[in-house]
């Protein structure tokens, strides 16, 4: 600024701002007046959440934790999906039994005889430690589609 | 603290800042009596900000007045053009000398032309009591900014004020 602008500044500060009428200067020292304040909001310790919290997971922790182990697979229909061993034979199928769910209607438009098949599987195989001949026999089911154009 | 001290405490503050807070609360509105509300509503409001047992900064006091008036403004202005033109202003900025009432009357007059952003900062700077930082973080401008405001708003205001003779 340049000093006349600065002459015109000081000249500015030297005002005074009018004070507030008395009546309104009494209503603004009256907010601070104990029955005007508001309550404080309630805060909440981060304590009084923590403790809850930590519980809560600790229950979650222990069910996980505990839960049974799960049994050995005794259903008869349990899809094979076992993954064969190292050195495995080849399987040997044996189907025991099949029957007929229904009829598929393909994207073809010919139609399919949905057929259930269940059996039992049998794998052979040879123990890496001492050679002697390993056997295991599950249960099986397939699903097949057998067309009926042929019929 | 007590309450008694509290509410004192807060006495002397409003002795000591209630004049420059009317004055910018004046600045920022149209009418006299609706800078008195507003200077009611900010000061309610930050005293709670401030937990009802502390004195708020006074940026924050300014910068709540400005906010709650540009609030004010945005939803009253219908009425406000009906009652300017109906209920003259008479309520002066400033407590003077009569021999500079017309001085001051004059500035009061060409404050209120200057760019809004321009006359709030020399009312802040001149009679608010406010650094350039302090201006800033109420304005939520930049300091350099601020004091650019400043700059150009005593020189516009000098370049059309006429001396009145004492």
């Amino acid at each position: 600024m340049n000093n006349d602008d600065q002459d015109f500044a000081a000249r500015l500060q030297r005002l005074r701002p009018a004070a507030p009428a008395p009546a309104l200067l009494a209503r603004l020292k009256a907010i601070a007046e104990p029955a005007n304040v508001a309550p404080r909001p309630r805060r909440i310790s981060a304590w009084r959440l923590a403790v809850p919290l930590a519980a809560a997971a600790a229950l979650v922790v222990a069910a996980f934790w505990l839960r049974p182990a799960p049994g050995p697979e005794t259903d008869a229909l349990a899809v094979e999906t076992l993954a064969r061993p190292a050195g495995a034979l080849p399987w040997t199928d044996c189907l025991l039994g099949a029957r007929e769910l229904g009829i598929y209607h393909g994207p073809d438009g010919q139609p399919y005889r949905i057929v259930q098949g269940v059996g039992v599987g049998t794998e052979r195989w040879r123990d890496p430690v001492d050679g002697s001949e390993r056997t295991r026999t599950v249960p099986q089911q397939k699903l097949l589609l057998v067309s009926m154009a042929s019929l | 603290m007590d309450n008694a001290s509290i509410a004192e405490g807060w006495g002397r503050w409003l002795d000591e800042h209630a004049a420059r807070l009317l004055l910018f609360a004046r600045q920022q509105c149209r009418l006299s009596a609706d800078a008195e509300d507003l200077l009611q509503e900010a000061l309610v409001e930050t005293w709670g900000r401030t937990g009802g047992d502390r004195i708020p900064p006074l940026p924050l006091v300014y910068a709540t007045i400005r906010r709650r008036a540009i609030d004010r403004a945005r939803s009253d202005d219908r009425r406000h053009s009906r009652e300017a033109s109906t209920a003259p202003d008479r309520d002066a900025w400033f407590d003077v000398h009569p021999a500079d009432a017309e001085f001051s009357a004059h500035l009061e007059a060409l404050v209120k032309t200057l760019p809004a952003i321009q006359a709030e900062v020399i009312v802040l700077k001149m009679w608010g009591g406010l650094t350039f930082a302090e201006i800033a973080e109420a304005l939520h401008v930049s300091q350099n900014t601020a004091a650019s405001r400043y700059r150009y708003g005593i020189e516009a205001l000098r370049a059309q004020f006429k001396e009145v003779a004492p």
